[in-house]
């Protein structure tokens, strides 16, 4: 089964780091989408079928609170695994995402093993 | 609180350099001094239990190795220019990160977009290099990387 991701990240840097990152960690990928803001997230959101969300949490436009407020209030939406991948790893920034709905968290720096393993758990468990 | 940052600054530096960046740095120092050369800049503010700046100054050479390594890229492929200042921008904002999270676990923080620009050898230097908290220099063979950590209010 190929997993549909999207990534959601301002840096482009980011972004492409870790697609590559997916794409080497042997992961059955189909699309890979990318946003730079949670608003261009959630027109992706509404429009395409996506198994994962990784965000990021400090992004102009819509932060990644509020994406992760619009993703549990939507019924359609509210499913879908989120995984936070933030520079800001202070207990108050984890405890807050993990309240709003995130099912995971990884503080940036990452190894690729890491994000791997996150991955792995929610879409494992997405899948039971 | 100024004691804990000299040492976290170094610290969550090497961390993002190894972990990302797969380098490792020959020398690190706490007396910063400017890379001889071309350089390109960064700085980001920071908003929370404290507020402040972190800025930094990397020679061109080690910014094209950083980038390399971070895409994962052979050393001599072309790497557009753009993307060596999103990465540079992306290892500033990692260091803050990092180092803020080091120097209080349980605290809060925002991090401001990482501002990138290119510095000739003959320009003088960012305000920023000057009345840093803590500051440190990572020396490697392509270069250096000088970094400024300052609290207060934002340059």
């Amino acid at each position: 089964m190929a997993f549909e991701v999207l990534i959601v990240d301002d840096s482009e840097a980011m972004r492409k780091l870790i697609v590559r990152v997916i794409s080497l960690s042997g992961f059955e990928t189909g699309r890979c989408f990318e946003a730079s803001n949670g608003q261009e997230a959630l027109d992706i959101l509404r429009s395409n079928w996506v198994d994962i969300v990784l965000t990021d949490v400090n992004m102009p436009v819509m932060n990644g609170e509020e994406l992760l407020e619009c993703v549990a209030a939507d019924e359609m939406l509210r499913s879908i695994p989120v995984l936070v991948v933030s520079t800001d790893a202070t207990s108050h920034r984890v405890d807050r995402m993990m309240s709003l709905g995130a099912k995971g968290y990884v503080a940036k720096p990452f190894s690729p093993e890491t994000l791997r393993h996150r991955m792995e758990q929610l879409l494992g468990a997405s899948n039971d | 609180m100024t004691d804990q940052v000299v040492e976290f600054l170094p610290e969550a530096a090497q961390h993002t350099l190894e972990t990302m960046f797969f380098s490792v740095p020959d020398v690190v120092s706490a007396a910063p001094r400017r890379p001889a050369g071309d350089l390109i800049a960064a700085t980001l503010a920071f908003h929370g239990s404290h507020h402040g700046q972190l800025g930094l100054l990397v020679s061109e050479p080690l910014a094209r190795t950083f980038a390399a390594n971070f895409f994962g890229c052979d050393e001599d492929s072309e790497i557009a220019s753009g993307h060596v200042t999103g990465v540079i921008a992306e290892l500033a904002n990692m260091i803050c990160g990092a180092a803020l999270t080091r120097r209080e676990s349980s605290g809060a923080f925002d991090l401001s977009a990482p501002r990138t620009f290119r510095l000739a050898a003959a320009e003088k230097s960012p305000e920023f290099t000057s009345g840093a908290t803590s500051a440190c220099c990572l020396e490697f063979p392509e270069g250096t990387l000088v970094l400024y950590l300052s609290f207060g209010t934002p340059l």
